[in-house]
């Protein structure tokens, strides 16, 4: 993919990475780190990437050619880091994608796409129907920035008043399937859950202290059936993540079991034979045993 | 005329040959709907206090529905209502298909037999054509011995597709006290109902008729039944159509709560032998449903006679699997197929069978009982061919001491053998445990001891409270106990069958709905929490009225924990405690005798309660 004149790329780094409980920054994605990726999916499109970090973060050695820039102060949001990117990026550029260093699935296609359809608008905001991704979005630099700075000033920090205030464009994700066909370039980590979820989908080992406990998960009755297994051992923190690694192990059971990434109403979750789960944030504890069991158990 | 009903049932005294059609009102209608609410009312009017369950007074009932008929997904359903012979209280037993249509077409809502012929006999009634309803009355010898499924070929042959049939095997006409009546290999099982048929020397009951009820609001009734068909599909009830009722086996295990070598243990280590290979889904055959039903429960397995051909198989419930393999420590499925097997052939109940069996295996064990001379039918633990050896042995003209003891159900042999053997012989009020271990099972320990038929998972759905988060608190489960028998009191006086009740999001308001559109009546969710309550409360005034008294409600002593190792163990004092805040939430007197005002509120429905 040939690197498009004039457009760069931002990358805001300097988050608190409060619910990863690790900076996200660093977390290991392959043979690299979350900011080397994105570094190097960014690199294949644009002609000049900044990085925004918070003033003390620490960061991996990157080349030379990538700007650092440090946010005055940290954890000022997603503008003030914005703000900070726009600043320094050249005057050779006129529009930037601005991403943060949590997506690792980035298309390059997707960004190239958003850019063309960007032509006479301030901005382009992609929207699945319920949530808007200003950090998967492509910006011109300079109305944008005058804009950015004003809203500063009024102490309005939220992007989504940029696509309000601005000659901005929305398109639906699901006309960029064609070029990112799961629309992975949506997804981003916010916490382990979210990390570890990642890397299966992208097959790539849990970092040792990154794993989940290990619960067994018993069937019985129908699950079983379907499975054709008495029981799995699956790496989860909780059930959220439970029934997403039930859906990956066992697609067979989406639909008569999971239905819309949770437990389909006739089946319930037990841990052994005493508790109900029936909070699907509920923590797990390695070995627990975890029954999937019919609501009409008995009759 | 109500939509959905007659208005009257038909009354047939065998002794004096008279038939006749008392009336029902359609207060009685609207406040006991059918069934078994029908069912009970009707049993209690026509008997008198303190009688004979197999003596000429005796009444057997057969109970239709509204909703019987209708387009309304598991409505044919027929409830079969006597004084059972096995514990001299209520006996209400569910049925269904085809014969409950045919039943209804006669022209009738119920049909109630009295009196006794002096010949074994097969009995028709005829409610075709515009001539009024006719019985007749041929001889039985032709069929005397056969299976009830043989009885209902030979008599279609000879008289016709059109009759719809109900028929007792051996067990009933020896009046054996856990005999089943059954139709289209379907039981009405628990509690000797074949017995009482045999005991007015009747072997099987042909129906065939023309008169159909009407609907109040067909529109209403059609869009209720297309909406509860298409929930039928949904994995709600997956469990029954998938793998049928077969499924509780693991689950029960892994509770703690299988039944195991006569409720000594509540796992049983080779149960995985029973699933794994044998009763898998490979080896299933067919399966079938109910007419009207788009859930289709059951799954007929393979089995070979012992001549090596393949039989037409076998269908296995639960129930059957439980009370015959693990009750009595048997782990062979061949041995489980061949004993359930030959239960239907005879007409027995599957549970009373296994449980009876599987309590003489303990006292044998125990040394409370002599070896019998011949080891072929000393029941042991583990040991198929001995199970299968004393049915036959019981079946047979000169039984075998202990096979003599089989015959009596648990209870009884108990009492025989003494030695406080009635301290594991697992039965509530003479009716063997079903096969729920109810010492984790706190609720369904509740449903059980309280039950007016005795132990029984039908007649309530106690165990759904087990097997859900709830309070554990003494008042808590008592009234959730309470809900899931008032439900299941419904259900089977609507009658819809109780594996549909999954797909329920209200189940009072939706029934409400449904017997709105089938009758026109205006009911609502509070009328028919009310109806339940009262048919859960004439229930127990029969069973007042023919002795009961509270230390029936009770649990055999080997259930409760010896020592509290296990602190979920259900103790003896726990029991009682339950017990005690559920006669608080049905009204009941401490002890469990109902009100003066609800004796007197059943007693203006027209039955007599009163006692001897």
């Amino acid at each position: 993919m040939a690197v498009i004149p004039r457009f760069g790329a931002i990358i805001l780094c300097g988050g608190q990475s409060r619910r990863m409980g690790f900076s996200k920054a660093l977390l290991p994605f392959g043979k690299e780190t979350m900011i080397e990726n994105a570094i190097h999916i960014l690199d294949q499109i644009a002609s000049e990437i900044v990085v925004v970090a918070s003033p003390d973060q620490i960061l991996p050695e990157i080349t030379s050619e990538i700007r650092i820039v440090r946010d005055p102060i940290a954890y000022q949001g997603p503008l003030t880091g914005m703000q900070s990117g726009l600043r320094h990026i050249s005057d050779q550029i006129d529009s930037v994608f601005i991403t943060a260093t949590d997506s690792p699935l980035l298309h390059p296609e997707l960004i190239l796409q958003l850019f063309k359809q960007s032509e006479t608008y301030d901005l382009i905001m992609p929207f699945d129907g319920k949530y808007y991704y200003p950090l998967t979005s492509v910006y011109k630099v300079k109305p944008v920035l005058e804009k950015v700075e004003q809203l500063i000033r009024e102490d309005r920090h939220r992007p989504f008043f940029l696509m309000e205030e601005l000659h901005s464009k929305t398109i639906h994700v699901n006309e960029l399937k064609e070029f990112d066909p799961y629309l992975d370039s949506f997804r981003n980590i916010n916490t382990p859950v979210d990390y570890r979820n990642i890397l299966r989908i992208s097959s790539m080992t849990i970092p040792e202290e990154f794993h989940a406990p290990a619960v067994n998960v018993e069937f019985y009755g129908v699950p079983r059936l379907i499975t054709k297994v008495a029981n799995a051992t699956l790496e989860a923190e909780n059930l959220v993540e439970l029934i997403s690694e039930l859906s990956r192990n066992f697609p067979e059971l989406k639909g008569p079991v999971i239905v819309n990434e949770t437990l389909h109403p006739a089946y319930r979750f037990m841990r052994g034979t005493s508790e109900f789960l029936m909070d699907l944030q509920t923590p797990l504890v390695a070995n627990d045993k975890i029954l999937i069991l019919a609501v009409d158990a008995g009759g | 005329m109500i939509p959905g009903y007659h208005g009257k049932y038909l009354r047939l005294d065998l002794s004096n040959k008279i038939m006749d059609f008392p009336e029902i009102g359609s207060d009685i209608y609207s406040q006991v709907i059918g069934g078994v609410g029908l069912g009970v009312w009707i049993l209690t009017r026509e008997t008198p206090a303190g009688y004979d369950p197999l003596s000429p007074d005796a009444a057997l009932v057969f109970a239709l529905s509204p909703l019987v008929g209708t387009p309304l997904t598991t409505s044919a359903k027929f409830a079969v209502i006597a004084k059972s012979p096995l514990t001299n209280r209520i006996c209400d037993a569910m049925c269904s298909s085809h014969f409950a249509m045919a039943a209804k077409k006669v022209g009738v809502d119920a049909i109630c037999i009295k009196g006794k012929l002096e010949e074994p006999s097969i009995l028709f009634i005829d409610g075709t054509g515009d001539e009024p309803i006719r019985f007749s009355l041929s001889t039985a010898a032709p069929y005397l011995g056969d299976t009830a499924a043989e009885t209902e070929r030979k008599i279609r042959l000879e008289s016709g597709t059109d009759w719809q049939i109900i028929s007792i095997g051996l067990a009933g006409e020896m009046q054996i006290p856990f005999a089943t009546l059954s139709h289209d290999g379907r039981h009405a099982g628990r509690g000797g109902l074949g017995a009482v048929l045999g005991s007015k020397n009747i072997k099987a009951i042909a129906v065939r008729g023309d008169k159909r009820t009407n609907m109040a609001n067909p529109n209403e009734t059609m869009k209720i039944a297309r909406s509860l068909s298409e929930r039928s599909f949904t994995p709600a009830t997956a469990k029954y159509r998938e793998l049928g009722t077969v499924a509780n086996l693991l689950v029960f295990n892994r509770f703690e709560s299988l039944p195991t070598r006569n409720f000594q243990e509540g796992s049983f280590l080779e149960v995985e032998s029973l699933t794994q290979h044998d009763l898998a889904p490979a080896r299933k055959i067919a399966k079938n449903s109910c007419a009207a039903c788009t859930i289709g429960c059951e799954h007929i397995y393979s089995l070979k006679s012992d001549k090596g051909e393949n039989t037409k198989g076998v269908r296995m419930e639960y129930e059957s699997l439980f009370a015959l393999g693990p009750l009595c420590g048997i782990s062979d499925p061949e041995m489980v197929l061949k004993a359930s097997a030959l239960c239907d052939e005879f007409g027995l109940d599957t549970i009373s069978t296994g449980g009876t069996i599987a309590f003489l295996m303990e006292c044998l064990d125990k040394r409370f009982i002599p070896q019998g001379s011949d080891l072929n039918i000393t029941p042991k633990f583990g040991d198929g061919e001995s199970v299968l050896s004393l049915i036959h042995d019981m079946m047979s003209p000169n039984p075998s001491e202990i096979a003599q003891l089989l015959k009596l159900g648990s209870r009884n042999a108990a009492h025989q053998i003494g030695q406080n053997s009635i301290a594991f012989a697992q039965q509530v009020k003479g009716l063997e445990m079903p096969g729920y271990h109810p010492r984790k099972l706190h609720a369904m320990a509740l449903g059980m001891a309280v039950g007016s038929r005795g132990a029984d998972h039908n007649r309530t759905g106690a165990y759904e409270v087990d097997f859900s988060e709830h309070d554990r608190s003494a008042h808590s489960v008592a009234l959730a106990v309470i809900e899931t028998e008032d439900k299941a009191a419904i259900m089977d006086s609507l009658i819809l069958c109780k594996f549909i009740r999954g797909v329920f999001q209200d189940f009072f308001q939706e029934s409400a709905e449904m017997l709105s559109a089938v009758t026109g009546s205006c009911y609502t969710k509070d009328l028919l929490i009310e109806s339940a309550k009262l048919i859960v409360r004439m229930r127990k005034a029969f069973n007042q009225r023919e002795g009961w008294s509270p230390e029936e409600d009770a649990l055999p002593e080997s259930i409760f924990a010896q020592d509290s190792k296990e602190e979920s163990y259900l103790t003896k004092t726990r029991l009682e405690d339950l017990i005690k805040h559920y006669n608080a939430g049905r009204g009941f007197s401490d002890d469990g005798w109902l009100s003066d005002l609800q004796m007197q509120c059943i007693s203006r429905l027209g039955s007599d309660h009163s006692t001897k």
